[in-house]
């Protein structure tokens, strides 16, 4: 049979298959409260995985060969999978109750008790470890599976997901209707200017915000060919009876535990997302500072525009409540309401857990630039020369493309030497200069932020395609919307006045008795007759 | 040839040891980051106090009075009688030193947008139990880590940062008057403006010879209940309050004050409006008044923030009581960053924090409706 057209044929089938099973998984139902459908999205998500995983073994057509050599790999992911599965039992209710007092502490707005502070940052921090240690194992076993698939199995996986992850609940934007003469027409359309530098800078801006904060990216095979779902197939192909290793990873992937139901885990999920929703919502509302008279201004303006009071179209991922040809109106009329220091703060804004704190600047909202780091570096490297100077550059450009990405040679050289440069010329600085220069110089050797870059632009973009924007983004949201109603309840309830401390009982303040020295030539305190 | 194995007593002896030489290394200040400051140096004598018998002296800078034997230091932490005589300690040895936008200090009708060289030396002759800067405050001048920086030298590095203001914060300028003095008689000299941020518990005499080279002043006026004052700060409100009222008198400098509102100690809604009352009869209408918001530090760490609604409510209770240009302070955006016309309501300027987004003010005056403001603009 011709190649090419079994391979259309093929990648028709896997496309169908996908197609299909996007089609038939359960939906959510518009009258469903918004807690139920954060479950059933997680429900569905996790049965949607499944599903590909069972149909993608027959879809790609791997021979016994293949399945044999993939059920070993398979069976290391199935062990990662059940480990973090435990885990996830041991450590989502904790999150969730760590999560839950930090919210309620949030929308006080006056700051936080330590201990919820740093059990929220530990816990926070813990779940994004054992989340990346999971993706890079299984990213490890990725590698190995793809070696396993021929080249035009891996050219038609890899165009399925290039093509078809977007429209897997849905047809892409811009490409409505899919028979070849529209689909020129629409990445015509798509190729024009504004529309391409858009979608350039958002991928851009992606692939940044995963390098920063995300873990080791996982393509098909990963996410779905060592699924556990995966191992009935791929055995009965490689004609092995699947180990108890891997029927229990299928089990419990479907079912969960008796101790721990995988219904339990998709509201528990849904719990921790809506809650880290909930506190990136109040850090913001904080941050902004609105007036009880702006909050009531903008819940009516979302009101009138959310017909009968209930979401409307989706946009993207989640729904903003808002009709969509509505939103660019709703949002300009929004920021007409807020002052140019809170429109800047939303510019500016990233969300973060705990909003960090800087006391040089009350504008402690989201993750905006802060120096202090590159300040205390050149600190460092005041101190340092020669060869120790050079492994301290090294080493603060090595961090540098942890976080935000690799530079190429030539644009690593040319930082390399501009620390170099700067470190040696604070070394022959007095203390006094370089106190007075550091935050410039902090400033001078600081990377290029490329994501305050791609931000922007996206944000010029989009307004001259007429998109809504940032505050679209962060507020235009009905839970948003319902805690902003909520500080604004909490301003017209007024000052709570709190009785006021009986100031014999709290810290006292050291007092002179007039006439007293703090000590004297021994080093203590004199003492005197009154 | 192969080495001993290290007994277990010898390898403790060894750590031990080592231990002792890095003590004695750090003591000496040969280990990086960890060199003492320097001696002080007796060189500037205190203007303001009197020789008693017996080689005591009395301190009459601040209303404490301080009677020092030989060899005290003041309650301040930066005075001294060396053998009879009232020195310094807090003499060209700054432990702070930043660029700082003017708005920090807070300074809202006073060059607004323009930057200052601030500096700070340790010690204070307060002992707030919230002190924000405590770290520096709460210790003597050799007890930091400083910078050498005469007055000149001070002169010099402004003009360098091309800087035409030198601004005293902080710690407590009342500290080290002597050096601010002295850097405040250059700055003039070399046509710098000079700020200062106070708590005021200064007395009139040395406040008014200081105040002739001072452009500026922002005086904290922490609450208006001598308890408060007694048992939180370790002074008195009195003398702050005719300090402030003196140099409203007697003197030329622009004068802002400044209200740090610390929940339960001392937002009580009746002080608030005492004190209000207080500027407005005293000082007047167009004295600007900036209520900040507190965060938790040094003895208060168990205590919330200011909620906004109070420092909304504080501002709320200064406007009743005529004042006519309120600020909150410490928080941001807020609508009480900004500065309105007095007359006509424009915003004329607009500040996120510290910084200035927009300044519509044309030598002082309202574009609008041409209303002159109160302040220093140019």
């Amino acid at each position: 049979m011709n190649a090419c057209i079994r391979a259309s044929i093929l990648s028709s089938t896997v496309v169908a298959v996908i197609g299909l099973l996007a089609w038939t998984s359960p939906a959510v139902r518009a009258e469903d409260s918004p807690a139920d459908k954060a479950i059933a999205r997680e429900r569905a998500k996790r049965e949607r995985q499944a599903q590909i995983a069972r149909e993608l073994v027959p879809a790609l057509e791997l021979n016994r060969g293949q399945a044999r050599r993939l059920v070993p790999i398979l069976e290391q992911a199935a062990k990662l999978h059940l480990e973090a599965y435990e885990q996830q039992a041991q450590f989502l209710p904790e999150i969730i109750e760590a999560f839950g007092e930090f919210a309620r502490e949030d929308s006080l707005n006056q700051g936080f008790t330590r201990e919820v502070e740093r059990r929220t940052a530990r816990l926070n921090h813990r779940a994004k470890e054992i989340r990346d240690k999971l993706m890079e194992d299984i990213a490890a076993l990725e590698k190995q599976a793809t070696a396993v698939l021929s080249a035009s199995q891996r050219e038609r996986l890899e165009s399925w997901s290039n093509g078809g992850q977007r429209p897997l609940r849905g047809k892409a934007r811009g490409a409505r209707n899919t028979s070849p003469s529209r689909l020129r027409s629409a990445r015509k359309a798509r190729q024009e200017a504004v529309g391409e530098r858009l979608r350039a800078a958002r991928e851009g801006l992606t692939k940044l915000h995963r390098q920063t904060y995300g873990h080791a990216e996982l393509g098909s095979v990963g996410r779905f060919l060592l699924h556990p779902a995966a191992a009935e197939p791929l055995c009965k192909l490689a004609g092995v009876r699947p180990s108890q290793t891997l029927l229990a990873a299928a089990r419990v992937s479907e079912y969960g535990t008796s101790d721990y139901p995988v219904s339990l885990r998709d509201e528990q999920q849904a719990e921790v997302l809506r809650l880290r929703g909930e506190i990136n919502n109040w850090n913001l509302i904080n941050g902004l500072h609105l007036t009880r008279d702006q909050i009531d201004r903008i819940v009516a303006l979302y009101a009138a525009a959310v017909p009968n009071g209930r979401a409307g179209q989706t946009s993207g991922q989640r729904a903003t409540g808002v009709p969509r040809f509505l939103l660019t109106s709703l949002e300009r009329s929004v920021e007409q309401v807020m002052n140019p220091g809170q429109r800047q703060v939303v510019a500016e804004y990233a969300a973060c857990l705990i909003p960090p704190k800087n006391l040089k600047d009350p504008v402690r909202v989201g993750q905006a630039s802060d120096r202090s780091h590159h300040e205390r570096w050149l600190e460092r490297a005041r101190k340092t020369s020669g060869p120790r100077l050079v492994a301290l550059v090294d080493r603060a450009l090595h961090a540098e493309a942890k976080h935000l990405g690799d530079l190429s040679p030539a644009e690593r050289q040319k930082r390399k030497a501009l620390l170099l440069k700067t470190a040696r010329q604070v070394a022959k600085m007095s203390d006094a200069d370089f106190e007075l220069n550091k935050a410039e110089l902090a400033e001078s050797i600081a990377p290029p932020n490329r994501k305050n870059e791609l931000q922007g632009e996206i944000a010029v973009l989009q307004r001259q395609r007429g998109l809504p924007g940032r505050v679209a983004g962060f507020m235009l949201k009905p839970d948003f919307i319902e805690q902003l109603r909520q500080r604004g309840q909490q301003l017209a309830a007024g000052v709570v006045q709190q009785e006021q401390t009986d100031l014999a009982k709290g810290p006292q303040a050291e007092n002179c008795e007039k006439g007293c020295a703090i000590d004297g030539k021994d080093g203590k305190k004199p003492k005197r007759d009154r | 040839m192969q080495a001993e194995p290290l007994h277990r007593r010898e390898f403790l002896a060894t750590v031990g040891r080592c231990a002792g030489g890095a003590c004695v290394a750090c003591g000496l200040g040969m280990l990086p980051g960890t060199a003492w400051a320097d001696p002080p140096r007796w060189t500037r004598e205190i203007d303001f106090y009197d020789q008693l018998p017996g080689n005591k002296i009395q301190c009459f800078v601040c209303p404490l009075d301080c009677v020092l034997e030989d060899g005290e230091t003041c309650f301040c932490r930066t005075r001294t009688n060396v053998g009879g005589k009232l020195y310094t300690r807090a003499y060209e040895n700054p432990c702070i030193l930043r660029v700082d936008p003017i708005e920090k200090l807070p300074l809202n009708h006073f060059r607004p947008g323009t930057q200052t060289l601030t500096l700070g030396v340790g010690g204070c002759n307060l002992r707030c139990v919230y002190c924000q800067n405590w770290q520096q405050s709460q210790k003597k001048p050799d007890e930091l880590k400083t910078f050498k920086m005469t007055a000149r030298d001070v002169v010099t590095a402004a003009k360098k940062k091309k800087l035409d203001t030198i601004a005293f914060s902080y710690t407590e300028p009342v500290a080290f008057l002597e050096y601010a003095k002295d850097i405040a008689i250059a700055a003039k000299k070399a046509r710098l403006k000079v700020v200062v941020a106070t708590a005021a518990f200064v007395k009139p005499e040395p406040l008014l010879d200081f105040a002739r080279y001072v452009d500026a002043f922002v005086i904290a006026l922490k609450g208006f209940d001598e308890e408060f004052y007694h048992r939180a700060l370790g002074v008195e409100l009195a003398p702050v309050l005719t300090a402030i009222e003196t140099l409203k008198k007697e003197s030329k400098c622009w004068i802002e004050l400044t209200n740090l509102l610390v929940p339960t100690y001392n937002d009580d809604p009746g002080q608030i409006a005492k004190m209000v009352a207080w500027v407005h009869d005293k000082l007047g209408d167009d004295v600007p008044l900036h209520f900040a918001r507190f965060v938790p530090m040094y003895k208060l760490t168990n205590l919330p923030r200011t909620p906004v609604q109070t420092l909304e409510a504080a501002c709320a209770a200064g406007r009743q009581a005529g004042l006519r240009y309120v600020y909150t302070s410490n928080i941001a955006p807020h609508e009480g960053n900004n500065t309105f016309c007095a007359v006509c309501g424009e915003a004329v300027v607009q500040r996120l924090g510290f910084k200035v987004l927009e300044n519509t003010l044309r030598k002082g005056t309202c574009s609008c409706c041409r209303h002159k403001l109160p302040g220093v603009w140019t």
